[in-house]
Parts: C-alpha cells; structure tokens; sequence
C-alpha cells in the first residue's frame, strides 16, 4: 500500500517519540489463568503448614471415632470431604456394627509438599506426603480378638490430598493413600 | 492350623477402594499405591471354603501363610504377579500411571493445574504505535508445545494446543479469533494493509492490548498414547501499550515535499 508523505512522515515522527522514552516501559504484569478462585496459601510453606494442621485434626477426630467403637461416624465430615468421606463413614458403620474396637494413639511424621496448585480450583489443591507410625495401634473383634494384619507395617508414607473449602476456609482430607511401607 | 487356599477369588479392588481410611489402616488393610514393577500388593477378597472350627481368627500370632487362610476379613493384601496364577496379560491395579486412565474417568484441567503452559505473548506492527484509520497488525506467538510433569504419582506429559486467541484492544472493542495471525512480511503483504487480525483504531489515545489464548490440553503416561483432557485453559499474555496517533495532526521536521529526506519523511 501506498502511504502519502504526510503519513509516513507521521510515522517517523511516532517513532522518534517512542525512541524517546515517551512511551510506558513499565514491565507488563505476569499472567494469570482468568478464574474467580483466590489461591488461599500465598507460599509453597504456607500450603504445608496448613495441610500439617489439616491431617493432624483428621487423624484426631479419626482416632476419636475408632476408639469409641465407630460411633456417630458422621463427625468425619468435620475433616473429610466427597466420596472419600462417604466411603469411610460406610466403612465406619461396618465397624461399629461389627462390634470391634480400636485401642491407641499413632503418630504423625515428618511430612513433604508432593505439589500445591493454587489456581486450579478449591478440589484437590494440596497434596502431601506424610509419615505415620502406628506400631501402638491395636484393632479387635467383638470377641477381643486382634484382627490386625500381620503384615501391617509399624511405619508408612501416606500421600494425603485436600480439598479447600472457601466457606470455612479449611483444608479437608479427600484422598489418602499408603504410598509406601517403611521407616520414614 | 492350616487352611487349603483352593478355591481362592481374587477380585481387584474398585477405585474408591484404592483410598486408605484410617480404619483400614490400622487394620493393614491398605493396598500400597506407590509401587512400580510387575509385582504389587493390592486389596483382594478372598474366599475360603467353609471349613471353619476351631482356631479361625487366632489373631496376628499366625505365620503368614497361615493367616490368609484363617483370618476372616474383608480384604487381604496379597503379592500379585502377573502370569503367575493370574492371566499372563492382567493389568495391574496400583501401578500409579495406569490409574488416570482406566480407573478415574476423564482427566480435567484442574487435574493437570501444575503443569503450565509457555507463556504466549503479544506481537503487533507498528510496533507499540498506530495511525487512527489505518489498520494495525495484531498477532499471538502461541504454539503447540509439551510440558513434562508429574501426574497421579508418575511421570506425565501434556502437550498444551492454542485454539483461540482474545483481543482486547483496550478501545472498548474485542475480537474473539481462531487464527493467530502473523506479520505483514510474512504473509507477503505491504505494511498497513488489512490482515484477519488486523484492527483499526477510530481516534488518538493510548491503549492498553490484550491478549488471552486458549489452550486445549492433552496428556500421556509412560509411553500411552494421547488422552483429551476436559475443560480448556486461558493464559494471559503481558499486556502491550502503545499509543494511536492521527496522521494529520503529526509534526515533521520539514514539509516533506521539500525536504523528503528530513526527519520524519
């Protein structure tokens, strides 16, 4: 396309002024996927430590449950979420009616961020590895009997996943699986 | 006392069944999910044959053996190998890379949240500066490209495709664009004409131009072929500034019919 002088003199003359510095040159903003989802951890650590707090009140209330014979196994829901809350209170009630007990306290280890996804959404934003020993940990039948594999391991890495839950600003277990047997 | 393991049904556990709750264990009835190879301990049922009597359920004082057989309980963890007792091509459940696959559906975006794609960026000709009533040549530089991660506990990759590009052109006007677009040289045409992702602006002013891209995703584990990921995701690019000037209004050094070599000209 033919461009009158006038126009390409204004052209050079633009050119000149950005060459000038009239133009902005502040460095533009990192980008951000488009989503209504506020990240609620602002640090790798900060996702940890919530997720820390998160599992040791979820191995409470569990425990808690368990020791009292599965009672009112709908008090899960305090720290579980979806399916697995569900399947766990099924599990729960199968146990209270079973008539068996659990007896002791296991312990929370160390504990590493497997990832935090903080603009993904509110589902399955934080997982986690964790140490468990539960060496002091006895399950029994109704008749008193021990029902604990032989094989259980006294320690174990579980990989713990949360979902965030904006109206209480909480992280609750959705996903737990043994990734592994052994010291940790 | 010992029990004979024949008949013995084994039957893989579902996914939910996959999930540890702190019931099963502290019963060390958990599968464990974080093994490779051929060999694996998942969740199993086993069925013995109603021998019965005394001694059943004689707790963990059993040997091994012994104990799968006599122990009454839902699920016992048991060594599986394929093509030893189990069809030689069985699929093993608890190899991680095989689950998001087989076992938990569609995988969705928010699934593969830690896996980003390049960043595209903004391009346009004049670059940072146009002429009000002339077009202005936008274009994304976006690609098809790979990203190498984790997913569900394995190695994953997922290869990130741009398939639409939204301008905002920071004027009040926006266009919606499956094309990336290129530059005028490119497309082998003079400087100021008309492209598919040109854009005229109307009056003098600075703007601030925005670009979001699309990306459709894909992913893979190990060496399986391609799955859809469900659901798209929109990146940003740095916004670009650039001012709008009105031709007629522009100073030159010179008139440039007098002087078409001055500054400007």
């Amino acid at each position: 396309m033919r461009l009158p002088n006038l126009v390409r003199g204004s052209v050079g003359m633009l050119l000149l002024a950005s060459l000038s510095g009239c133009t902005p040159t502040d460095a533009p903003a990192p980008p951000e996927p488009i989503s209504t989802f506020v990240a609620p951890y602002a640090t790798d650590e900060e996702a940890l430590a919530a997720a820390e707090v998160a599992y040791a009140e979820y191995v409470r209330v569990s425990s808690e449950i368990l020791n009292e014979g599965g009672v009112n196994p709908e008090r899960l829901a305090e720290v579980v979420t979806g399916e697995f809350l569900e399947s766990s209170i099924e599990g729960l009630k199968e146990f209270h009616d079973a008539g068996r007990t659990q007896s002791g306290a296991s312990k929370i280890g160390a504990s590493e961020l497997q990832r935090y996804s903080p603009t993904g959404g509110p589902r399955e934003i934080v997982t986690i590895y964790v140490c468990r020993n539960i060496s002091e940990v006895g399950v029994f039948d109704s008749s008193g009997i021990s029902i604990v594999a032989p094989e259980r391991a006294d320690s174990s890495t579980m990989q713990v996943t949360f979902d965030y839950v904006e109206a209480g600003e909480a992280l609750l277990v959705s996903d737990q699986l043994l990734w592994g047997d052994g010291e940790c | 006392m010992l029990v004979a393991l024949s008949p013995v049904t084994v039957s893989f556990a579902s996914n939910s069944n996959d999930k540890c709750s702190e019931m099963e264990y502290a019963q060390g009835l958990c599968a464990t999910a974080g093994v490779t190879g051929d060999s694996v301990e998942i969740g199993a049922t086993t069925e013995v044959p109603g021998s019965g009597g005394p001694g059943v359920g004689s707790g963990p004082g059993d040997n091994g053996a012994n104990a799968v057989g006599v122990v009454n309980r839902a699920k016992s963890p048991v060594t599986l190998i394929c093509g030893v007792g189990l069809p030689k091509g069985c699929k093993v459940v608890g190899n991680p890379p095989t689950k998001p696959v087989d076992d938990t559906g569609p995988v969705s975006i928010s699934d593969i949240a830690t896996f980003r794609p390049e960043l595209p960026t903004a391009g346009m000709q004049p670059n940072q500066w146009m002429i009000v009533g002339l077009d202005t040549n936008f274009y994304a530089n976006a690609s098809t490209h790979i990203v190498d991660g984790t997913l569900f506990g394995g190695p994953a990759q997922v290869r990130f495709t741009p398939i639409a590009y939204s301008w905002d052109y920071g004027d009040g006007t926006s266009a919606e664009l499956s094309a990336a677009g290129t530059t005028w040289a490119k497309q082998k045409i003079t400087e100021f004409d008309a492209t598919p992702t040109s854009h005229i602006y109307q009056s003098a002013g600075n703007y601030t131009i925005t670009l979001a891209v699309t990306y459709a995703a894909e992913f893979r584990v190990a060496d399986n072929s391609w799955q859809n990921v469900v659901g798209t995701l929109t990146i940003i690019a740095p916004p670009r500034t650039a001012t709008a000037g009105h031709a007629s209004t522009v100073l030159v050094d010179k008139d440039c019919n007098v002087n078409p070599t001055g500054i400007g000209c």
